[in-house]
């Protein structure tokens, strides 16, 4: 669907003759995740923020994210807060290589780490062991896993740019904590699930810093 | 425009594909527990109960099994069992295990998350293992408890000269002539009886509820023999029983044959078999 809806907003008539492709950058994009920003004054459970930004070597991105996120949840028998900052790197691969526009339809692959801690408050009353209480904390916990990347980068004016990341996040590892397994873990999500789902819709602006030696299409 | 509402729609596709837990079965407490006999299959005995550290909860009163579920305790890392067995014995499990508390969601609260069972201390039992560290949800067998095979008891059932059916006594306890005691708090038609390994008859002393004293002498062939298994000690094997005497109004008394399976039951087995039936 994504190859489809992509090309049926952003295709173009190419020009078939060969040219010798440059692989110095022309530019950085600078963005955020306008999910985080717009979620967070309105969702009393998340707190957060997402910087993203890419530099172009030809038709492959090396992709940064940086962010921030807090939750905190009340249940019948327990309270539970969390915070930690991660960072993903990665690389973005365009396939729409001749778009004069610079949009985008990229597959991709990230590396992401978390570093977060995470308190929890349980009170309750169990019918074979009575009164199961206790105060848990997990204290600066160390994470890292893998993300599959797509998405679209679209020209919507000037300098700015819209585009969405779906993201497939796998293989989650975290350092021990031998009394509390981690719930969520800021950047990557539920720690109890092997794989999981995630989407930024994101606004950029791009800086160019040079012209491009590639010969784009005129629009 | 165009482009906008493309992207509208993937958020909102987006936003919808994030799940929620589901509640249902969240903690893994539960471990199970097999017994069997070494070199024979399940071992089905009568459990008066099982006891454990950190509850009052009495559990599996007065069950026959060879597979119990038992809970873990959120609260502790180590965890002791007492089985009470109807034939007076007792055994004793010691259980080590991890347990970490996470939370799940708002709906569902925490959960608890046990793994890593160990025996950090000599059990009673003649052998016992972990068979999987992790308990599962729902629960699996995890421990797997062996016993050497000890085929000294005969099975005696009442029954009803007239009917033929089964015939429940009341019995508070029975004595034998080596200095063993069983006692009973329900009535009973079948009664598991140990046999002397060191005489070719035992008597037994039925003590009724209202005081009536009954008797029952049984007289056997014994034949002692190396157990297969290298762990356990000799092994003593009964065959030919019969009634010797009784002070029982008997009408008649069968010795049982059991022809399916190919065994004559007039030896015993263990889990016990039942050898005789006394009508009355």
């Amino acid at each position: 669907m994504l190859v489809q809806i992509s090309f049926a907003t952003l295709a173009q008539d190419v020009d078939t003759v060969k040219v010798k492709h440059s692989f110095m950058p022309t530019g950085v994009r600078v963005g955020t995740d306008l999910i985080s920003l717009v979620r967070s004054p309105y969702d009393k459970t998340f707190n957060g923020w997402e910087v993203n930004g890419d530099v172009d070597f030809y038709r492959y991105y090396l992709a940064m994210d940086y962010g921030y996120w807090a939750r905190s949840y009340i249940s019948d028998s327990s309270t539970y807060a969390n915070s930690g900052r991660y960072w993903r790197l990665g690389v973005d691969v365009n396939f729409l290589k001749n778009d004069p526009d610079r949009n985008m339809f990229f597959f991709g692959f990230r590396y992401g780490a978390s570093t977060f801690s995470e308190d929890l408050s349980v009170i309750k009353y169990d019918p074979i062991w009575g009164p199961l209480s206790g105060n848990y904390s997990n204290v600066n916990v160390k994470a890292h896993w893998l993300e599959l990347t797509t998405g679209l980068r679209v020209r919507m004016w000037k300098m700015i740019w819209l585009g969405y990341t779906a993201r497939l996040k796998f293989g989650l590892s975290t350092s021990k904590t031998p009394d509390m397994l981690p719930h969520d873990v800021p950047g990557y999500g539920r720690a109890d699930e092997s794989s999981y789902w995630w989407f930024n819709y994101q606004i950029f602006i791009r800086l160019p810093v040079r012209k491009s030696n590639s010969a784009l299409p005129k629009k | 425009m165009k482009k906008s509402i493309w992207f509208i729609l993937f958020a909102v596709i987006a936003v919808s594909c994030l799940n929620d837990p589901d509640c249902y079965q969240l903690d893994n407490s539960e471990i199970i527990v097999n017994f069997n006999v070494l070199g024979f299959a399940a071992d089905p005995d009568t459990l008066l109960d099982v006891r454990t550290s950190g509850t009052d909860s009495i559990f599996y009163q007065n069950t026959i099994g060879s597979s119990f579920k038992l809970p873990l305790n959120p609260n502790t890392k180590e965890q002791t069992y007492i089985f009470r067995w109807k034939n007076g014995s007792i055994d004793t499990l010691f259980l080590g295990y991890s347990a970490q508390v996470q939370f799940v969601s708002a709906d569902c609260g925490e959960r608890y998350v046990f793994g890593k069972l160990f025996l950090p201390l000599q059990s009673s039992f003649d052998s016992i293992r972990i068979f999987n560290q992790t308990p599962t949800q729902p629960a699996s067998a995890n421990i797997v408890v062996y016993r050497c095979a000890n085929p000294d008891r005969a099975g005696v059932k009442f029954k009803k000269g007239t009917t033929k059916a089964d015939s429940a006594l009341a019995v508070s306890f029975v004595t034998t002539d080596f200095g063993t005691q069983l006692n009973y708090s329900d009535s009973l038609s079948s009664f598991f009886l140990p046999l002397n390994k060191q005489a070719n008859t035992t008597t037994f002393e039925f003590t009724l509820a209202g005081g009536v004293i009954e008797n029952l002498r049984l007289s056997y062939s014994r034949v002692k023999s190396a157990s297969p298994i290298k762990d356990c000690d000799s092994v003593t094997t009964f065959s030919k029983i019969k009634i010797a005497s009784t002070s029982f109004d008997t009408t008649a008394t069968k010795i049982i044959n059991t022809a399916s399976s190919g065994a004559v039951s007039t030896s015993t087995k263990d889990p016990a078999i039942i050898n005789l039936e006394i009508f009355l």
